[in-house]
């Protein structure tokens, strides 16, 4: 006897109709890493399992005009083996690099991660820097929102019961493709992350054009740092600045203590992460830099 | 709800028969006598369920039994069908690469998969590789040895 | 015998072959039909009143064929024993309980049994057991749990369950001789063992109403301390152990076995039972934590004068094997060092947190950390290489142990195994980046192999030569994957002058073969590797002996290599095996024997001052480590880790390569990541996202270095390695911690926060 009900459809309209008729008794499943420890933990209210693993529609890494395009399928591999993604967009490639390990990389995908609305959600932190655009779909709508606006809490997200994401895009601009992430975890696999960073930037004369700045584990979801972007925003780089930037890092983040580490060395390191992923990529846009 | 129709292949022998919605793919093959995919802890935190899916290293605790449907499946025990996965076995062997053997059956089938796809690994690549299979006993040490060896006769081979 | 044929060949295992295909069956993968699934309830609290139960929905549930609580176990209250047969009186016997009477005493404790026609029946009947706790204030710390007036974790008027105490000389004159004393206070944590097979196993009662339990255990036994909780006669409960997926002590003590004995006896039908990997981490044994006091005071030339320690361990709930683990740790206490004025006192504390008991090391590697962090300390302070300074004090052939007092006979390898992991480092490894620092530690240890003395430890092995040439062995021995089997199979085939691949052996069977005693305390290769030795040694004489009338020559001439018996400096002249064989069944001279070998005996010492032998002997090592460490984030990477062990004889040097280089990878993870969180009794570490071990990406490629003195009691000279491997390797790295940034890391494990805390004192203090 099963326990759920299992749909395995084609298309995504039919998991569009499944879920209108299901809504809170559906619970998709993609790369299923977070959904099968869920239904073991009977954390799952959910009585229909929606399959998506075989929607071809909702795979593969494609540019489209001056866009890249992200299907919710790809999995933590594919970013790393892709050539759109591991030649410009180093950012989104070094996070699945750190993520869990090469096997469960096969199978767990970006829509997971995103989802799941973890804190600590390795690949949200990338596609935050990316200023990423969340490509949603129900029977009634179609929306998209900005990632930055699609996390509401720990586990929480604005989809709709009967909405699923179909696609995440992002823009083949100069600030895209100048990124930096780096993680901090217990060990150097399979690891949940203590903290997370990514950075990106583009530098104009000496001057801070644009920068993004992401945090994970640091604060009630993957969040970015908004207050230090527009701290830095139009500035001109200097060590002073830096470590200017350092503070109001630190002041942003609103991490808590867990048996992983204390919010005070979050807060701290989650300066310091800053530091060197700004530093690595101000070093490469300008030669001038000093330490 | 009843259970629902699987047809799979399992070290390239046909089977029909019937899952349960929830049941992992761990469970499933367990249940069907490939007691050698080692269950150590059903939330893909140890590697000692690895099987090949389609190709690819998987951990089969966190994948369901039902997306392994029309699909290929590999264990340890169909390895012998393979140069690569006799190659292994035998430098598992030769290298003391095993001690109580409970990762033993995911690490080489993990080591197989990543071998396939990049023959000639450094030894820090394959510790990358083999990152999401635990042993408690060996240190990897020779684990790595047994796997590197292999890359090493890939290497003169080619 | 002074060439080895096959002793000494790094050859695969005789399990190798059966692990690489998949087709070992483990305790789990194993079926009969008709078999029932069991499932424990266990306590929600760490310390509650249970008011009652009532069990009574569950029974009716469809499925469900047995539920029991703790007024259904015949005898629910009997004493934890580990196999020992001697007497060995109240300081050692704790209460071991079965299923929670009246009150839980930690988280996890197990309250009922259930055993259903399915898995998922089971746990259903467990959501619908009704238990009314009224929760108990407790205890969680065991200097706490120590004072008077503390809450009362057992029914006796103590939490303190056992006292130990060594001590020579005059501490009080020999700190008055010091030119430089030093005092700390150092902690260590609960530890995992992490093994990645869980506790498991399964029972049925046979054709005899024999109750049989195919499971994973260090100990068969047990078996007759199952038979006690169920009032059988000893013979009516047999132990088919399987090759262990790790043991590492966690399957020393009766995990899953009463519970399935008593179901299948209920029920009389077949039981499995296996436990999650959260129920293994939250309620299995764990590596005791423990508070150590120390002070050390040594002379201007880093020579020690006196030593001073009291060691407070946390028992967790139950005593298990408490007492003997502190004793251990009162022997180590003092090291592998000549100290004329010493006094360890040690007391082993009961809490309301996991029960804790054997974990490789056996109460070694926690005494080990504090020692050899403050000799590094002494050298640091005194000027003096770390090397030098544990030359000028540490033990050597004919010296004594300081805390015990007693004589080492044999070779003493020390200095020489620490000179050689210390060059074997290298140069020091170049580092660019500012933000790294580079540092190097040393650690010496010994490690007791073999049992203590006063339990009169023995074991058992049969040894039948066939008519083909074939040999069939029976060993009571478990394998936990440390090759234990393959060890026997591979001293017959030298003794024998026959291949591996023409033995079989039958191990851990409680009704068939002889019994060897538990695969605990670094004593296989010592006692059932000398019991076989000593077997099939009887078998070749008599061969050798027949072989010699055949031959006419006498038998000092003769050999057995390759099957067959040749004369030596003539190996033309020679008879097949297989004739002899033929021989010697023709004149009726037999081919078989079961022999036993003892260990020396001695009597229970006084608890409270132990003095003499206490262990039949040691093995002496080293660690050697070079890490890096980010003075951004406190990450430590270990660049170099050496590890350089006296073994005696390496009978396979491959076996004792991967022990030192497990062993160096477990102590690195005791030493870096590991800890078993328990807040006021609750695991907040209950899985292997959140208990972290060591995986490939983390770990250096250990370089093991063998020393073979010959000198060990075991085979052919052999010493045990399998704990002392892991015992010695926390310190050496806390030591390079210390060497690369000056921190010294005293409460492990040494995570980045801690070093980084350290490190920027004026960013986190403000
Ligand atoms: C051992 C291990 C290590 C891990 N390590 C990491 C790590 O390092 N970093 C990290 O960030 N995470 C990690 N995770 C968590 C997990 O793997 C990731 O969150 C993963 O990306 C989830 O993807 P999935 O495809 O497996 O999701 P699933 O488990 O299939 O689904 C997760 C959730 O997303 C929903 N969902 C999936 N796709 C869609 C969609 N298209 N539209 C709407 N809803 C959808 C599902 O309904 C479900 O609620 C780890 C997990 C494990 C088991
Ligand atoms: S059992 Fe699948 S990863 Fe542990
Ligand atoms: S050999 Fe035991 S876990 Fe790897």
């Amino acid at each position: 006897m099963s326990l759920f009900k299992y749909i395995s459809p084609k298309t995504k309209d039919e998991v569009l109709e499944i879920l209108q008729k299901e809504k809170s008794n559906a619970c998709i499943v993609a790369g299923c890493s977070n959904v099968l420890p869920n239904i073991r933990d009977k954390e799952i209210k959910a009585k229909v399992l929606i399959d998506i693993t075989n929607i071809e529609q909702l795979k593969g890494i494609y540019q489209k005009e001056d866009k890249i395009f992200l299907g919710p399928l790809t999995t933590i591999n594919e970013l790393i083996y892709s050539d759109i993604t591991s030649k410009e967009y180093k950012v989104l490639t070094q996070a699945a690099q750190e993520f869990a390990d090469p096997l469960v990389r096969n199978t767990a995908t970006i829509g997971g991660n995103l989802v799941t609305a973890s804190p600590a959600a390795d690949i949200a932190i990338p596609l935050l820097t990316l200023d990423a655009l969340i490509k949603i779909e129900s029977t009634r709508d179609k929306r998209e929102v900005k990632l930055k606006d699609f996390f509401v809490g720990p586990g929480e997200t604005i989809l709709q019961d009967d909405e699923m994401i179909v696609g995440i895009e992002f823009e083949q601009s100069d600030v895209n493709k100048n990124g930096y992430f780096i993680k901090i975890g217990q060990r150097k696999a399979m690891a949940i992350s203590i903290a997370t960073v990514a950075v990106n930037l583009e530098v104009r004369q000496n001057k801070i054009n644009q920068i993004r700045i992401a945090a994970g584990s640091v604060a009630p979801t993957p969040v970015r740092l908004t207050g230090a972007e527009s701290f830095l925003k139009n500035k001109e780089i200097n060590d002073k600045l830096v470590e200017e930037a350092i503070d109001r890092v630190r002041e942003e983040v609103k991490p808590i203590s867990d048996i992983r580490a204390s919010e005070e060395y979050r807060r701290y390191i989650s300066g310091l992460l800053f530091k060197r992923a700004f530093k690595k990529l101000a070093d490469s846009s300008i030669h001038q830099f000093t330490n | 709800m009843e259970e629902y129709k699987i047809d799979l292949t399992v070290n390239g022998e046909k089977i029909s028969t019937t899952a349960k919605a929830e049941e992992s793919l761990l469970k499933f093959l367990r249940r069907n006598g490939f007691t050698e995919v080692k269950c150590g802890c059903e939330k893909g935190e140890c590697g000692t369920c690895t099987v090949i899916l389609n190709e690819k290293a998987v951990k089969s605790c966190i994948t369901l039994a039902l997306q392994a449907n029309h699909k290929e499946v590999w264990t340890v025990k169909g390895m012998e069908k393979f140069e690569l996965g006799r190659k292994l076995q035998k430098s598992f062997v030769n290298y003391g690469a095993i001690q109580c053997g409970f990762c033993t059956p995911g690490m080489i089938i993990t080591a197989k998969n990543y071998l396939d796809q990049n023959p000639i690994p450094n030894r820090e690549e394959i510790k990358k590789a083999i990152s999401g299979n635990l042993c408690r006993c060996t240190g990897y040490k020779k684990i790595v040895d047994a796997i590197y060896a292999v890359a090493v006769e890939n290497q003169r081979s080619k | 015998m002074s060439e080895f044929k096959i002793v000494g060949k790094p050859i695969p295992r005789d399990d190798a072959w059966a692990k690489v295909t998949g087709e070992l069956k483990y305790a789990d993968d194993f079926s009969l039909p008709g078999m029932l699934y069991a499932k424990v309830l266990r306590s929600k609290y760490p310390a509650a009143k249970i008011i009652s139960i009532n069990t009574a929905k569950a029974e009716k549930l469809n499925g469900v064929r047995a539920v029991l609580t703790a007024k259904d176990v015949p005898h629910n209250e009997t004493v934890t024993r580990f196999g020992q047969s001697s007497e060995v009186g109240k300081g050692f016997e704790g209460l071991y309980r079965v299923l929670a009477d009246k009150k839980v005493r930690f988280m996890g404790e197990a309250v009922a049994l259930v055993a259903a026609d399915t898995e998922e029946i089971a746990e259903k009947a467990l959501d619908l057991i009704e238990v009314n706790y009224e929760t108990l204030p407790g205890v969680f710390d065991p200097v706490e749990a120590m004072k008077p007036g503390a809450y009362l974790v057992g029914e006796n008027n103590s939490n303190i369950i056992g006292q130990f105490g060594c001590s020579q000389g005059d501490i009080i004159k020999g700190f008055a001789e010091a030119d430089i004393i030093i005092e700390d206070t150092y902690k260590v944590p609960f530890v995992d063992h992490a093994y990645l097979e869980t506790e498991g196993g399964i029972a049925w009662i046979d054709d005899y109403g024999v109750i049989n339990i195919r499971v994973g255990s260090q100990v068969i036994e047990h078996f007759r301390d199952v038979a006690d909780v169920l009032g059988l006669s000893h013979n009516k409960v047999r132990y088919i152990g399987t090759m262990m997926g790790g043991g590492f002590g966690g399957k020393e003590d009766i995990t899953v076995e009463a519970y399935l004995a008593l179901l299948t006896w209920k029920t009389k039908k077949p039981v499995r039972l296996f436990y999650t990997r959260e129920e293994s981490i939250l309620c299995h044994s764990k590596r005791h934590p423990f508070v150590m006091k120390y002070k050390v005071g040594a002379k201007k030339d880093g020579k020690l004068v006196a030593l001073n320690a009291e060691l407070i361990s946390d028992a967790g709930a139950y005593p298990y094997l408490s007492p003997w683990v502190n004793l251990y740790a009162t022997v180590n206490a003092a090291g592998p060092y000549c100290i004329p004025n010493v006094k360890v006192r040690t007391y082993c504390v009961l809490t309301n947190n996991t029960f804790t008991s054997a974990n490789r090391g056996f109460g070694a590697p926690q005494p080990n950390v504090v020692y050899e962090s403050l000799m590094d300390e002494l050298a640091h302070k005194l000027n003096i290489s770390p090397l030098e300074i544990r030359r000028r004090n540490c033990l050597t052939t004919g010296k004594s142990l300081s805390t015990t007092g007693q004589v080492f006979k044999t070779y003493v390898a020390l200095p020489e195994v620490a000179e050689k992991a210390w060059e074997a480092l290298g140069e020091l490894a170049k580092c660019e980046d500012k933000n790294r620092k580079v540092g190097r530690g040393l650690a010496i240890g010994l490690m007791s192999y073999g049992r203590m003395t006063f339990l009169h430890d023995s074991s058992r092995c049969y040894v039948r030569l066939e008519s083909d040439g074939s040999v069939l062995i029976r060993s009571g021995i478990p394998d936990l994957g440390g090759g234990q089997v393959s060890l026997l199979c591979q001293i017959v085939a030298e003794e024998l002058g026959i291949p591996m691949s023409k033995i079989k052996i039958y191990y851990s069977d409680t009704a068939l073969t002889p019994l060897a005693g538990t695969t605990t305390a670094t004593r296989q290769t010592y006692m059932s590797g000398n019991a076989t030795l000593k077997a099939a040694r009887k078998i070749r004489k008599r061969i050798i002996s027949k072989a010699a009338e055949l031959l006419n020559v006498n038998p000092d001439k003769l050999d057995i290599i390759e099957e067959k018996v040749i004369v030596k400096y003539n190996q033309s002249q020679y008879l097949p095996l297989v004739e002899v064989i033929k021989a010697c069944n023709t004149a009726g001279i037999e081919l078989f024997c079961e022999v036993q070998f003892n260990a020396p005996f001695t009597i229970v010492p006084d608890l409270s001052n132990i003095r003499g032998m206490t262990f039949p002997d040691f093995t002496f090592g080293a660690q050697a480590v070079e890490v890096a460490v980010d003075t951004e984030t406190g990450q430590v990477e270990i660049l170099k880790l050496i590890t350089c062990y006296d073994v005696g004889k390496a009978i396979n040097p491959l076996s004792v390569e991967g022990q030192m280089e497990g062993g160096s990878i477990y102590g690195m993870g005791y030493a870096l990541m590991e800890e078993v969180i328990i807040e006021k009794g609750i695991t907040m570490t209950p899985s292997f996202s959140e208990y972290i071990i060591p995986t490939a990406a983390d770990v250096p490629d250990v370089k093991a270095i063998l020393v073979e003195s010959g000198g060990g009691l075991g085979p052919y000279g052999a010493k045990g390695i399998g704990e002392p491997a892991c015992s010695i390797i926390a310190p050496a790295i806390l030591n390079a911690i210390y060497d690369a940034i000056g921190v010294r890391i005293k409460n492990l494990p040494a995570t980045p926060e801690k070093i980084i805390r350290a490190l920027k004192k004026e960013y986190f203090e403000k």
